[in-house]
């Protein structure tokens, strides 16, 4: 039987790499916060990462659109972004084919057919995230695509049960694996839109405590609606929810939050020790 | 024409380095062989983000054409100031900018800030999917 060794739920905003001195020391505080949570990651010394983001259209258009993509791969390449942009290598990225094909056939088994891809490029949505946890990319992940970027996009509820599947599938997996669960995007933000850099900090805390409190239940009873209220980018908090449909109602600790305008969102990370 | 094909042409753009050169180099040899009006080739030359934006790109796009219409992250978002909401995505709430924000992005400007490339080049030319 598999464990969850460590659970995350994490902003994953370009500025956050790209642009961290124009942040001044609301930045610092950040990286202060986030070497909380790549220690707590390193102490659980995790075999996989499961990772649940979204793709800015970086491997899928609207010719085709997934709405749960889990990457089956055995490498990733990442990130898609220029080195001069966000500031993280270009490599190789290690999968996971074996825990992946668990997740996909159980899936299968369970009435959730998900896409599958054999090959990612992994976009700023997992490597700004892995950059802090994992800076050296030596523990193999499986990405879990989420599209939270472009109507229709899967129902808050919908990836709250993908969580429990998730949860499902590691306890199936053999005994002793340890995953890592990471979620990754929000908190409030609107991208390419004119608001952009407007942060609606009063729902990120309330966000973050009842995340913190373990009622991921009661956010995933957001709607759609609901979230698009705090910005298009705040329904990337889907991939949060599905982190707590595997948690259930394990508390965690707020690592960080901060909200600095020159990366345009509320910025936070939530640490759930197993 | 619209915004599958604009938006097309930007998600190609950020994908293909090959293309993204040839568009440095021949943009409008490129542009021809995108389904495109003459309207939608000439927001693209003048650098209209508001107008793709009103015909419906999805905003993810919108932020990163900034490459392929030569504006700086700071320029594009100050561009869609009275853009207004977008006309597809619409389980959005559109408040309009913050006066606070558009002040410092402002500022930012003045100062040349941060530029966001359209492209996304896999390193070396080499395929990474």
């Amino acid at each position: 039987m598999g464990e969850i060794a460590i659970a995350a739920t994490v902003s994953h905003a370009p500025g956050i790499t790209g642009f961290r001195a124009a942040a001044g020391a609301q930045g610092d505080r950040y990286y202060a916060g986030m070497a909380k949570l790549r220690e707590a990651f390193e102490g659980a010394k995790p075999d996989v990462v499961l990772e649940i983001y979204d793709d800015h259209f970086t491997n899928f258009y609207v010719d085709n659109m997934p709405a749960i993509c889990v990457g089956v791969g055995a490498s990733h390449f990442g990130p898609a972004e220029e080195e001069s942009f966000l500031k993280i290598q270009r490599r190789d990225v290690p999968g996971h084919p074996e825990p992946a094909w668990s997740l996909v056939r159980e899936a299968f088994n369970s009435g959730f057919d998900l896409s599958i891809s054999h090959k990612l490029l992994l976009d700023h949505g997992s490597m700004v995230p892995l950059h802090f946890v994992t800076p050296s990319m030596n523990v193999p992940v499986v990405p879990i695509i989420v599209n939270d970027v472009i109507e229709p996009m899967p129902l808050p509820t919908r990836v709250y049960e993908l969580g429990k599947l998730i949860r499902n599938v590691i306890a199936r997996r053999p005994k002793g694996e340890r995953v890592a669960l990471l979620g990754t995007g929000g908190i409030s933000h609107w991208v390419g839109t004119p608001e952009m850099g407007r942060i609606d900090k009063d729902f990120d805390e309330w966000f973050l405590e009842t995340a913190e409190k373990g009622k991921g239940r009661k956010l995933a009873a957001l709607t759609p609606e609901e979230l698009g209220k705090h910005g298009n980018g705040a329904h990337e908090l889907r991939n949060w929810i599905a982190v707590y449909g595997a948690i259930g109602d394990r508390r965690g600790e707020i690592a960080t939050y901060e909200a600095p305008i020159p990366w345009c969102c509320g910025c936070g990370a939530i640490i759930y020790r197993m | 024409m619209g915004a599958y094909e604009v938006g097309r042409l930007i998600f190609d753009l950020r994908k293909d380095e090959h293309l993204a050169e040839e568009f440095r180099a021949n943009r409008d040899g490129v542009l021809e062989r995108y389904r495109l009006t003459q309207e939608e080739k000439k927001a693209i030359r003048n650098k209209d983000v508001k107008f793709i934006y009103q015909l419906g790109v999805n905003p993810y796009l919108i932020i990163g054409a900034g490459g392929c219409l030569g504006l700086s992250r700071v320029e594009l978002i100050l561009a869609l100031a009275d853009a207004g909401p977008h006309p597809t995505e619409r389980t959005t709430t559109y408040p309009g900018p913050s006066p606070a924000v558009t002040e410092q992005l402002k500022k930012m400007a003045a100062g040349a800030g941060p530029a966001h490339p359209s492209q996304m080049k896999p390193s070396g030319g080499r395929r990474t999917t």
